[in-house]
């Protein structure tokens, strides 16, 4: 009886097999596959969620400052080089209301540098860092005022502060206002070396900026 | 082992090395079935309880040398055996038609083939079968005839010994 169907039951029996490894093998990949796109899924959320805090910080900031008359929110897309940068990269550009010299700053409202060249859908920032850059800033705590430079890594330097001066280490140097660039009161960093020459009319001041610029995401664009 | 068994062995190693060899180094999206040729072959010289036997051997090999859920060619390569083993055909013109067919079939069973799931559209798909069916032909006519020519010399040797 059984020989008599024998083809039958040969086909029954592999295609069950072969059913049974189709399955087990299906199990298999889309198991790893839903993992794979859950733990996508995971790091997405929590890309979204830091994302968010960032914005709702800068968003608190917008409503709360006094400095700048208009900000636009920009996202660092590029920075040259990575460290101690000369150059950022914006993603917004003419279309967003970006201007040419407008001051660019971090969420915690530190000068980072200014626009030099806008595009419709792009902006390139000019740091503290760069060899061209030249700010007028004041010291907080002696009103003194001198021209902040650029160039010398890792610290900016603060020249044509009288020798006689009293400032000392630790004070926060902040926008004099009266460049076209920045308004008043933003600041810059703080002087953590002073140097006395009896030769020279000057100190040789070094500045540490308060933004760190490699750690940036977002920043703030103004005027 | 027999005589046969040998034989079998020889000619499934042979279906592997081609079907592994157009697989890796045959520049085309479509490379003819060598499996499925030859075990419609098979059937057609009265082995079907081998050829479905080889079904799911083969279709397992397929799997594993392909990017397939493991198990369903072999699940495809059973049907069509299955089928094929109430097919009487002894002309050359009607196994061609019936490889055509078959192979065909085949193709368009590949669309539950891949865990990605099938990207093309059905146009696409239909012509991709239809040059699959082509190969598979020509390969299956080549197979055939060497085949004929082969069983022709044997009985010659074996008349001639026998006298």
């Amino acid at each position: 009886m059984l020989w008599r169907f024998r083809r039958e039951v040969i086909f029954i029996v592999e295609f069950f097999l072969s059913l049974v490894i189709v399955r087990y093998h299906s199990v298999k990949i889309i198991g790893v596959e839903n993992r794979d796109e859950e733990e996508v899924k995971i790091i997405n959320y929590e890309e979204l969620i830091a994302e968010n805090l960032r914005l709702k910080e800068i968003l608190d900031i917008k409503k709360d400052t006094s400095l700048l008359k208009r900000i636009v929110v920009g996202q660092v897309i590029s920075i040259k080089p990575v460290v101690f940068p000369a150059e950022i990269i914006l993603n917004k550009g003419l279309d967003n209301g970006v201007k040419e010299n407008m001051a660019v700053l971090s969420k915690d409202m530190f000068l980072i540098g200014r626009v030099a060249k806008v595009d419709r859908n792009s902006a390139s920032v000019m740091t503290l860092f760069n060899t061209k850059s030249k700010i007028s800033v004041i010291i907080d705590s002696t009103r003194e005022i001198g021209v902040l430079e650029g160039g010398g890594i890792p610290f900016l330097s603060l020249r044509y502060i009288p020798s006689d001066s009293q400032v000392k280490k630790g004070d926060k140097v902040i926008t004099s206002g009266y460049s076209d660039f920045y308004p008043k009161g933003i600041e810059v960093g703080e002087i953590i070396k002073i140097e006395k020459s009896p030769d020279t009319l000057f100190l040789k001041i070094y500045v540490k900026p308060f933004s760190c610029v490699s750690g940036l995401e977002e920043v703030l664009i103004g005027e | 082992m027999n005589k046969k068994s040998i034989l079998l062995g020889e000619q499934l190693l042979v279906m592997m090395g081609l079907q592994v060899f157009f697989l890796n180094y045959f520049k085309s999206a479509i490379v003819p079935s060598f499996f499925l040729i030859w075990l419609l072959i098979l059937v057609w010289d009265g082995n079907i309880e081998v050829a479905l036997l080889m079904a799911f051997i083969t279709g397992i090999i397929y799997d594993l040398i392909s990017k397939g859920f493991y198990g369903m060619t072999s699940m495809i390569f059973l049907i069509i055996v299955y089928i094929n083993s109430f097919l009487k055909i002894k002309s050359m013109a009607g196994r061609i038609l019936c490889i055509f067919i078959f192979s065909m079939v085949y193709f368009m069973m590949g669309l539950f083939k891949y865990p990605d799931g099938f990207l093309w559209n059905s146009w696409t798909l239909f012509r991709y079968s239809l040059l699959f069916a082509m190969y598979n032909s020509v390969v299956g006519f080549l197979i055939e005839c060497g085949m004929r020519r082969l069983r022709l010399r044997w009985k010659a040797k074996k008349d001639y010994l026998s006298i």
